[in-house]
């Protein structure tokens, strides 16, 4: 026979015929190769069975523990306080008093759309909706201390 | 270690963790002896390139990249362990691409072989990026005399081993010899378990290797 393969195509050609062995080895032969590696088949089974679903263990357990997380971050997110106002008329008051007490946010605000006159109620619940979730308004609003950071 | 994801199989044909357990429950002994004799082999196939792993670590990783979805088994379309054969063959792949072996010295004329025409050839003149590097190629040779003096005296295996060296799959070399089924499992088993008691192993670290 000629082969033009290299010596490194041949040994893997080898090795991977000899492992594909294995999956079609009938049961007697797999047993029979484990004894022969010095390893009782009963005991080596049940090991491996062990392992495997350790593995599984550990996935769910941690699946499980970070569902556990993102549940706790949201019930914390959900029970702060909010300190947006529920109407429109007094998110605007607000709106205006966080502009007049700390006009370094009005560069932030204007940024995104540049001009104060057309803006809607919804654009300015966006806005203070972001200030409070960085608790900013927590600090500014008229009622707290002194309003000042 | 890198990773790599296979072709994409539908989440709703995917199977679940507590399906997965299932599946691994309901294996039997046989089955369990045979992913960790497969899981051996293949690490051995690796070598160094290995790195500390062994087969328990093979088998681990192929479960868990199951079971982060990294693969997706198609429980309608193959079995738990069909799957992991498959899973593992690909991952010990992935760790033989990403090992980077230190360079040692060989000296050129140790790799010159001759073509099917008998004339020399230099390995090293043609080496593209990601082949076998000039010390592993050295060792691939000698790990195949090695082999052959295994079974000098065994005229069937060497028709075996020349049909796979062929690139002949199982059938292919049946055909080739005429060997019957019973009679090619017969001598793959006698290979098998020779190759596995003499120990070798296709890369050896560097302590084992030719001097230089």
């Amino acid at each position: 026979m000629s082969n033009k393969r290299t010596d490194t195509e041949n040994l893997h050609s080898i090795y991977d015929a000899l492992t594909d062995s294995v999956i079609g080895a009938s049961d007697d032969e797999v047993i029979e190769e484990a004894r022969l590696v010095g390893q009782d088949p009963t005991i080596e089974a049940g090991r491996l069975k062990a392992v495997m679903l350790a593995s599984v263990k550990a996935y769910q357990q941690r699946a499980l523990r970070e569902a556990r997380e993102a549940y706790d971050a949201q019930e914390q997110s959900s029970s702060r306080t909010s300190f947006v106002p529920g109407t429109p008329a007094e998110r605007r008051e607000l709106f205006s008093f966080v502009l007049a007490k700390q006009p370094q946010y009005t560069e932030l605000f204007t940024a995104q759309h540049r001009e104060f006159t057309d803006l809607t109620d919804d654009d300015i619940e966006t806005y203070l909706e972001d200030l409070d979730e960085l608790g900013i308004l927590q600090k500014l609003t008229p009622d707290s201390d002194d309003g000042a950071e | 270690m890198k990773r790599e994801s296979t072709r994409r199989v539908a989440p709703e044909k995917a199977a679940s963790p507590a399906e997965i357990a299932a599946a691994i429950e309901s294996l039997t002994p046989a089955d369990f002896l045979r992913l960790g004799q497969y899981a051996r082999h293949r690490i051995r196939i690796l070598g160094p390139k290995a790195g500390s792993s062994v087969g328990d670590d093979l088998l681990q990783t192929a479960v868990q990249e199951l079971l982060e979805d990294t693969r997706r088994w198609d429980k309608t379309k193959v079995g738990l362990m069909g799957f992991l054969f498959g899973a593992m063959r690909s991952i010990s792949s992935n760790w033989a691409k990403s090992y980077a072996p230190d360079e040692v010295p060989v000296l050129e004329t140790d790799l010159l072989r001759r073509d099917s025409e008998g004339k020399l050839i230099n390995p090293l003149h043609s080496h593209p990026i990601g082949q076998p590097t000039a010390e592993q190629q050295l060792s691939h040779r000698q790990t195949l005399l090695e082999i052959d003096h295994l079974f000098t005296d065994d005229q069937e295996a060497q028709m075996v081993l020349a049909g796979w060296q062929e690139g002949l799959d199982p059938g292919g070399v049946r055909d080739l010899w005429g060997f019957s089924q019973n009679d090619y499992n017969t001598i793959v088993r006698r290979i098998r378990r020779t190759i596995d008691a003499a120990n070798i192993k296709p890369d050896r670290p560097k302590e084992e290797k030719y001097v230089q």
